[in-house]
Order: C-alpha cells, then sequence, then structure tokens
C-alpha cells in the first residue's frame, strides 16, 4: 500500500459505538500549572480525531499522557480492553509498558535516532520490544519505508534526510509496532507548507485505511476534510467538540469561535 | 658536564632527553593505568549518580565530588603519607595509581554525566514512546550519543592526566621530573634537564592538543545547522581596530 | 594535633593569595593577548598560538621548577612565593585567553554586522555589545578556572611556600597522624571550593540579569 490511495476517511464512518479509547477525567498538573484541566475523551475504533486549540492549550501534554510519557495526575485511561486508573504514585513499570504497546507516537521534532540508518530506526524497537528476529525486523522496515514512499532511504542516515523525508521515517518507525492508535503531535509545525503537504498526504492515506488516530494539529484544512470529529482545547479543557463543518463553520462556543476567526481570518 | 653558563642550555638540552626517556615511559604508563581503569570507573560512577537508589546516589555522588574538589597533590599524599598511620603501606607507584585511577574516574564522571544530560530530551521521548525499556533505551539510544558527545572532552582529560603524572616524582615515583630533577641536583643544571623535560612534554602534548580539537570540530558538526553556517566565516572578526 | 590543625588552617591565607594573585594577573594580561589572536596579520595570529600551546602544553609543575630552579641557576634568584605566583600566572593568563577566545567566537558574526550597519563606531562596537555577551559567555568557566587554580596552588608546597599542603606535610613529619592531617587539608580545600562556586553563579545572575538574554 502507498500515498496514492484517494478514499476519503469520512466516507467510511467509523461505528463510534466501537468504543477503542477512552480516557475519563484525565488531570495533568506540573506543580502549580493544570495543563490539562479534567479532559473526558472517547474514541472509536478507526475514528481520527482532529486537536485544535492555540499553543499551550495542553493539546501535547494531553497526547502526553495518552501514551504515558507523562503520568496523569488523575482519571483513569482505557485503551484496546487495557485499563489504568492514575492514583497517586502507584503505576508499575509492566502496565505502563504494556498501555505503551497499543499506541505509536509522530512528534514534531521528529527525534530520529541520529546514529541509526533509516532502516535500523524502523527496525530497533521492533527487535527490542517486540522480540522480532533482526531479518523479520528489517524486512518489515522496508515494508513501511516503502509505504510511506522511502524505501530508497532505508540506509541514509538522518542527517543525509531532509525534514519531510525524517519525519515520514518518524510515522514508518511508529507504524512498524503495529499501534492500535497513532498519535500525532503537530507533526507538520516544524515544516515547510510545501513539505508539510507530504506528510499530510501520508496521514490522509493511514486515516483512509481505518487507522485510529489522535492528531494535534495546527493545519485547519486538513482537520476539516481529514478528520470524523474535530476537538477544540483552551487552557488545558475541551471546550467543543464535533462533526468537522459544524464545529470549524459555526462553534457554537465563544472562545473557539476567537480562536477559528484568528488563525483562519475570518 | 662542565658548569652551565648562563645561555648554554639553549643547546645543550638535547643531550639529556635519552637520560629523561625511561621517565616518559613511566609516565606514559601511569596514564595509561589511571585512564584505562579511571574512565571505565568514571563511567560507572556517572550511572551510579543517576541512580533511583539513593546509597548508590551518593556515594557515586561523594567520590566524584572528592576526586574532583581535592588537589591531585594531596590525593597523592594521603594515599602515600596518610594511609600508613593507619596501618596501610603502598609504594610510590602503586600510591600514584591509586590516586590517579580515583582522580581520572571522578573527573571523567563528571563529564559522562553532562554528556547523558546533552543528548536531547526528545531521544528517550521517541524510544519510550515505542514501549522500549528503560535500560534499552540507556544502551541503545542514550549512551551510544553520550559516548560521542563525551570524547572530546575524554581526550583533553587524558593530556590533564598525562600532565598530572609529573606530580608522581614528589612522592619519588621514577618518571620523567623526577629523573630530571635528580641529574639537576647532580650537575646544577636544572635549567638545561627541565628545558629537556619541558620539549619532551611539548613533544608528546601539542599533537594530541591539535588532535583533540580536530576531533571535536568534526565530532561536533553533527548537532547544530546554526553552527556551521556561523562557521563559513573564516577570518576572525576585527574587534578593537584592525590590528 | 588541635595545634597542627590549626596551623594548617591558617594557612588558608597563603593558599587564597596564591590563588588570587595569580588569577589576577591572568584575568588582566590575558586581555591583551587575545588580542593577538583575532589580528589580521597571520605573524601574530600565530606568535598567540605558538604562546598557548607552549604554554599550556608543559605540566605546572615543569614551569615552577624552570622558574624557580633554573632561573636561580642563570644567576636570576627568585624567591619561591613569587616564583609561583610568575608560574601560575603565566599558566593563568594562557588559559584564560583561550577562555576570551572561545567567548569571542562565540559571539555571533550578526551582532558586529548589526553594530556596523547602525553605523557605531568600531571601539563603541567592542564596548557596548561585544564587551557585555563576553563576559556573559566566559563568566561560567572563569569561575571554574579560578576552582582549578586553587587546587594548582598546592604545587607551591614542592617549592616551600607555606600554603596549606606544605604545612600539612611538615605537621606531618613533626606528628605523624598523615590520615587525619591529609584529610583536614583535603576538606579545607573542598570547603573553600564551595563559596567560589556560589560566588560565580552568583555573579553569573548579576551580569545576565543586566543584560538579557538574546
Amino acid at each position: 500500500m502507498s500515498i496514492h490511495t484517494e478514499t476519503s476517511p469520512t466516507e467510511t464512518a467509523p461505528d463510534v459505538s466501537n468504543e477503542f479509547v477512552r480516557a475519563e477525567h484525565l488531570v495533568k498538573d506540573f506543580g502549580q500549572h493544570r495543563a490539562v484541566n479534567d479532559v473526558s475523551l472517547s474514541v472509536a475504533k478507526g475514528e481520527v480525531i482532529a486537536l485544535i486549540g492555540p499553543s499551550g492549550a495542553g493539546k501535547s501534554t494531553l497526547l502526553r499522557c495518552l501514551n504515558l510519557l507523562e503520568t496523569p495526575s488523575s482519571g483513569s485511561l482505557q485503551i484496546a480492553g487495557e485499563r489504568i486508573v492514575f492514583e497517586g504514585d502507584n503505576l508499575k513499570r509492566p502496565q505502563v509498558l504494556r498501555l505503551r504497546r497499543h499506541t505509536g507516537m509522530v512528534f514534531q521534532s521528529f527525534n530520529l535516532f541520529p546514529h541509526l540508518t533509516a532502516a535500523k530506526n524502523v527496525a530497533l524497537a521492533q527487535m527490542r520490544v517486540l522480540g522480532r528476529s533482526k531479518k523479520e525486523a528489517m524486512d518489515r522496515a522496508l515494508t513501511q519505508l516503502d509505504r510511506v514512499g522511502l524505501a530508497s532511504k532505508a540506509d541514509a542516515y538522518p542527517s543525509q534526510c531532509s525534514g519531510g523525508q525524517q519525519q515520514r521515517i518518524g510515522i514508518a518507525r511508529a507504524l512498524a509496532m503495529d499501534p492500535d492508535l497513532m498519535l500525532f503531535d503537530e507533526p507538520t509545525s516544524g515544516l515547510d507548507p510545501e513539505v508539510g503537504a507530504e506528510i499530510l498526504a501520508v496521514m490522509r492515506a493511514l486515516a483512509g485505511e481505518g487507522t485510529t488516530m489522535i492528531i494535534a494539529t495546527h493545519e485547519m484544512e486538513f482537520a476539516r476534510h481529514v478528520s470524523h470529529r474535530v476537538v477544540v482545547m483552551v487552557e488545558g479543557a475541551i471546550i467543543e467538540e464535533g462533526a468537522p463543518e459544524q464545529v470549524m463553520s459555526a462553534p457554537t462556543h465563544e472562545r473557539t469561535q476567537k480562536f477559528l476567526s484568528a488563525v483562519l481570518g475570518r | 658536564m662542565s658548569t652551565v653558563t648562563p645561555l648554554s642550555w639553549l643547546w645543550e638540552w638535547p643531550h639529556w632527553v635519552p637520560t629523561l626517556l625511561p621517565g616518559l615511559g613511566v609516565a606514559l604508563l601511569l596514564t595509561v593505568i589511571s585512564c584505562g581503569i579511571g574512565y571505565p570507573l568514571g563511567f560507572l560512577l556517572a550511572l551510579m549518580t543517576e541512580a533511583r537508589s539513593k546509597p548508590l546516589k551518593w556515594t557515586a555522588l561523594v567520590l566524584v565530588e572528592v576526586g574532583r574538589g581535592i588537589p591531585i597533590l594531596v590525593l597523592l599524599f594521603v594515599v602515600y603519607q596518610g594511609l600508613p598511620s593507619v596501618g596501610i603501606l603502598f609504594d610510590a607507584l602503586p600510591s600514584a595509581c591509586i590516586a590517579f585511577v580515583w582522580s581520572a574516574a571522578a573527573y571523567s564522571a563528571e563529564m559522562i554525566r553532562v554528556s547523558i544530560g546533552t543528548v536531547p530530551r526528545g531521544q528517550s521521548d521517541a524510544s519510550y514512546a515505542l514501549s522500549m525499556s528503560r535500560f534499552d533505551t540507556y544502551r541503545y539510544i542514550v549512551l551510544p550519543q553520550a559516548a560521542r558527545i563525551s570524547i572530546p572532552p575524554l581526550v583533553s582529560l587524558t593530556i590533564t592526566m598525562f600532565h598530572a603524572t609529573s606530580l608522581a616524582s614528589v612522592i619519588t615515583v621514577s618518571e620523567l621530573m623526577h629523573i630530571a630533577y635528580q641529574q639537576g641536583a647532580i650537575y646544577f643544571n636544572y635549567m638545561t634537564v627541565f628545558t629537556a623535560a619541558a620539549v619532551i612534554y611539548l613533544v608528546i602534548t601539542v599533537p594530541a592538543a591539535i588532535f583533540a580539537d580536530r576531533l571535536s570540530k568534526r565530532l561536533g558538526g553533527v548537532t547544530s545547522v546554526r553552527q556551521t553556517a556561523f562557521r563559513r566565516r573564516r577570518t576572525p572578526a576585527p574587534i578593537v581596530t584592525g590590528i | 594535633m588541635e595545634e597542627a590543625l590549626g596551623l594548617i588552617a591558617a594557612a588558608t591565607g597563603i593558599t587564597l593569595l596564591l590563588t588570587v594573585v595569580s588569577g589576577a594577573i591572568g584575568l588582566v594580561l590575558a586581555a591583551p593577548l587575545v588580542l593577538l589572536s583575532q589580528s589580521r596579520q597571520p605573524v601574530l595570529r600565530l606568535a598567540y598560538t605558538t604562546f598557548v600551546h607552549i604554554v599550556r602544553g608543559v605540566p605546572a609543575l615543569v614551569w615552577l621548577f624552570i622558574i624557580f630552579f633554573g632561573m636561580a641557576e642563570l644567576n636570576v634568584v627568585i624567591p619561591a612565593m613569587p616564583a609561583a605566583i610568575v608560574a601560575l600566572g603565566v599558566i593563568a593568563t594562557a588559559s584564560m585567553a583561550e577562555i576570551y577566545r572561545g567567548g569571542l567566537n562565540a559571539i555571533h558574526f550578526g551582532q558586529y554586522e548589526a553594530g556596523w550597519a547602525l553605523s557605531l563606531s568600531r571601539f563603541s562596537v567592542t564596548k557596548d555589545i561585544v564587551f557585555p555577551q563576553l563576559l556573559r559567555a566566559v563568566s561560567p568557566t572563569v569561575a571554574t578556572y579560578f576552582v582549578g587554580l586553587l587546587k594548582d596552588s598546592a604545587l607551591a608546597s614542592i617549592i616551600g611556600v607555606g600554603e596549606i599542603t606544605y604545612v600539612t606535610g611538615q605537621q606531618v613529619e613533626l606528628h605523624g597522624n598523615g590520615l587525619t592531617l591529609y584529610a583536614f587539608a583535603g576538606v579545607l580545600y573542598l570547603v573553600m571550593s564551595i563559596p567560589l562556586g556560589v560566588l560565580s553563579r552568583s555573579v553569573h545572575s548579576r551580569i545576565t540579569r543586566r543584560y538579557a538574554v538574546v
């Protein structure tokens, strides 16, 4: 499968009764600062959520709570049947690792491992976490790299690749772990608009294949056309969510309106 | 050798180099021992300072801070002249080895600790996001990058340790400066022999220092694009007036 | 025993004297020296590089012996304390010059260009743009160097200067108790380096407060 699939994801609307990810009353404090304020979110299998809002609204922190790079101060999280309730310091490492296996993350600053080739970047965690043999891991790495159109760069180092290519390698690396949920933390914010389009095309194809995705982004047109649901976050809380057309053309909350007019110039 | 007239040391010093060379051998041996054992120990200490276990962490911190905070000369005396007062006697050479190993371990521990901190947080983020364990993250992602970053300072440290071996002469280890001093005392030609010693040190140190410099430029180039753009400016910036 | 400890502690003054004077010499003399490294004349730059490489390429002990023993033999008798100060001072000069040079290189070329574009005189560019940024860039490294200088001062004991290590050695010869006395000396050095670290941090933050981060 390559990036040329044209199926619009909204045509294959997910079955919302199939609740795949469920976050309840998530709170994350950094000292005095409450970055995530009582956020509850439910995601169906195959659903694509666009997470929008001003900078500093807590979108990144929320995503990092979903794959436990940050430990929520309270609340509960359930992904693909695996559930954790956050109370104080009770989190056990095996629990964390089990939940994390269901997620994959793509970062704004790519975070590729500079001392490894593209293929090794994609293969390493497969070998160390999933226990795949070197041959199998490398084969799958090549498949994933091909999927994002970078089979030719398998033996290149990140420093030899452009920004857009690096991000695609990052996507391949996350996909190679066969995650149930893909998290994108402003994947195109560090790239030129032209280059960003490459990434958006890959993400659109993934959505078309039925991948469950949560995407924090500033790309409004992308959010409108590719997501099933738009969630608006301001100052750590969700103030509005709903179908893209509804939220973006006729928002109910005044703050959303304010944000959208600043961003879209309306 | 006759007594030295004021400037004769300028051309007499080469005659003394052969006499001093065995001392160079000892100095190099001490350097190799102190760094060869000291750096792995330093690496261990660096990891220990990051440990979650309080006793481990504090032991390491004390060993590092004492090793770094006390002059090497005093460390030498502590081992050679201090320990005998509680019944532990080491000969000169072993004493020197112990003191230098401790010193090298302490300084390298600090360098390695800093290098680990220099590895961008995004690297461990990405590794954890892929569900890799803390151990694997350190082993495959953080430490390889930290090692690369710490090579230039460690090369510099090795040169420093080589210079430090000159202090072993004070506790009668028969290295370069000890032999030089003895010869000077016998023939009253201190200037000549010390010049010879200085030249020997220079011959080893200067190429090593240039190598270390080139190494850090080459290895340092990976991280910042902005730096390379800046380095394109070849001539030094004129400050006050064009001198 | 207390008498011995007291004598050792009293020697702190000499140690500090050695450190501060050599350090001051280095701080001051390094400034004109580093100008050589920025010259447009390759000969001057070469002179700088040669000087720095030679001074720093030879262990401090060797310089100390050359100045104390070597000079005496050439009929220039220099007493122990001045010899130590000169040796440490010259090494400090070369090292600080390198520190200054690093700081100068760290100043983005765009800073000079902005100054020239604003038609500032070369002198003003140096005084108002370069110097403050240089201060900010080098102060942590200079502070670290001073702590190193404090430890290097122990070398003076070898040629008989009455600083901490020398007095400790004397006392050990007289009374034994080598471990206690040398450990005490070590602790003295450690304790002295702490305020230096604190002082450097406060100086650094005072400088950075006045000149905001670019």
